[in-house]
């Protein structure tokens, strides 16, 4: 028996990244049902900790959430075993879709349960959800645009929309640092040098890195260095990652970034969800393997 | 034929939602039909949603309180929007949005039936939220403490349905 490889015999063909973006988001789902597992019933219930008549006034009307799920059963099954139950199924999904079996369903089943969970609660929602709905939602639809075969690299696939699919998600990543960055241009602390002082010093951030790093960051000019940086990084992310001689630069700064927010400021699961988005968007014009892949490359036309 | 164009359409609408959306909100006239539509696509997609984290600024955080009073008399306080658990990630963005000031009675609420759920031999419970102000770098280097300071404060009872 063929044990499934997460990478195809095929992955060094012109639709790696999409390899990449799969498992990326296989695991990421995984991750995050695990962390939740022992809250799932305070977050998603009925009664949760914010009760089913607050979020439904919240809603459009036209959007499912998970406790309209929860209504096509009878109350007396328990929210608790069908939250459960739910989140089994969304975790073996994600397994199916990390060994790539059966993957255009196991991505379908991926979407649409995370599009249920993201919904059901809007009060409670934050950068994780947002774009692990915007990547679910991708692996789904390039997963339907590209057969198997195609993944595999034992046919060819449409040039162009490989170039516009992965142009896309590259479009799309470079969107989020742009108006990420231009929006903090009207606030006060990044420009007096201090915001990144103002995150690291909540509550909620407080990490077992914290005591570490506050010795260092109480150094002169390093507070500021930090958080003009963080404006440079997302402000000039759109184009110099465009430029070939920049690209790693670029991008292991953004890199960087995103372990700092993740192992000093304790937002791992977003962290991990941002890496996964840049090695999808980039990583194949990055990474050595993929200098002679990419989308840069000729693609076999079959149209 | 046909569906590869419907499909390069549809990357190609996709990619326009995602830049629209994600600055509509600084725009100062926008049809409410657009905004409507924008956010309906995008509880579907993800395509269009607005990406300000930590922006304009930082700012400070909301923390939020609950003082409960037992059968005993004795006081158990329970404190939100402080650990680094998922679910305080999760409470932490409810409270987040208790900077709009019209949100603080139903958030207020929602904390007040967590709490009295969480301990069911509560008489009554009293919700303190305030945002917590932690001193700028002179301030740490001299060694003052963070400040708490409350802006809502209210005193919910458990009624039984």
């Amino acid at each position: 028996m063929n044990i499934p490889s997460l990478f195809p015999a095929g992955s060094a063909a012109p639709l790696r990244w999409l390899g990449f973006l799969r498992v990326g988001v296989a695991l990421t789902i995984m991750f995050k049902i695990i962390s939740e597992w022992s809250y799932a019933g305070l977050l998603y219930g009925r009664a949760g900790v914010v009760q089913e008549l607050i979020s439904e006034a919240l809603l459009n009307p036209l959007t499912p959430a998970l406790h309209h799920l929860l209504h096509l059963f009878p109350a007396s099954a328990g929210d608790h075993w069908l939250i459960y139950g739910f989140l089994s199924l969304n975790f073996a999904a994600a397994v199916l879709l990390l060994l790539d079996i059966g993957t255009v369903g196991a991505a379908l089943l991926c979407w649409l349960c995370h599009l249920l969970v993201f919904n059901n609660s809007p009060l409670t929602t934050y950068g994780v959800d947002s774009f692990l709905l915007t990547l679910t939602f991708y692996t789904f639809l390039f997963h339907v645009i590209f057969s198997s075969r195609q993944r595999r690299g034992e046919a060819g696939a449409d040039g162009q929309l490989v170039r516009l699919s992965l142009g896309l998600l590259r479009f799309h990543l470079c969107v989020v640092y742009f108006i990420a960055g231009i929006s903090k241009l009207r606030g006060a602390t990044w420009l007096s040098g201090e915001a990144v002082w103002h995150a690291v010093t909540q509550p909620q951030f407080y990490t077992f890195a914290t005591p570490l790093i506050m010795p260092v960051l109480t150094l002169p000019m390093v507070v500021p260095l930090l958080t003009w940086g963080t404006l440079a990084a997302e402000i000039s992310y759109p184009v110099l990652i465009w430029i070939r001689p920049l690209r790693r630069l670029v991008f292991g700064s953004i890199i960087l970034m995103h372990l700092f927010i993740g192992v000093v400021l304790g937002l791992k699961l977003f962290a991990w969800t941002m890496i996964v988005f840049n090695v999808a968007a980039f990583g194949t014009a990055i990474l050595p393997a993929g200098r002679s892949s990419g989308a840069e490359q000729p693609v076999v036309a079959t149209a | 034929m046909k569906n590869r164009n419907l499909l390069i359409g549809f990357l190609l609408f996709h990619g326009l939602v995602v830049l629209v959306g994600a600055n509509l909100y600084h725009f100062s006239k926008v049809p409410s039909w657009l905004d409507q539509a924008i956010t309906f696509y995008s509880s579907w997609t993800g395509g269009g949603h607005s990406y300000t984290f930590f922006s304009p600024d930082v700012g400070h955080q909301n923390v939020a309180k609950a003082f409960l009073l037992m059968e005993d008399d004795q006081i158990v306080e329970d404190a939100y929007g402080s650990g680094g658990s998922s679910f305080e990630m999760r409470l932490s963005s409810l409270l987040h949005s208790l900077y709009n000031a019209q949100t603080h009675e139903l958030s207020a609420r929602i904390l007040a039936a967590h709490a009295l759920n969480k301990h069911p031999g509560a008489r009554l419970v009293v919700i303190s939220i305030g945002k917590y102000v932690p001193p700028d770098i002179a301030g740490h280097r001299a060694g003052r403490a963070a400040d708490y300071q409350e802006f809502y404060r209210g005193t919910f009872f458990a009624q039984a349905e």
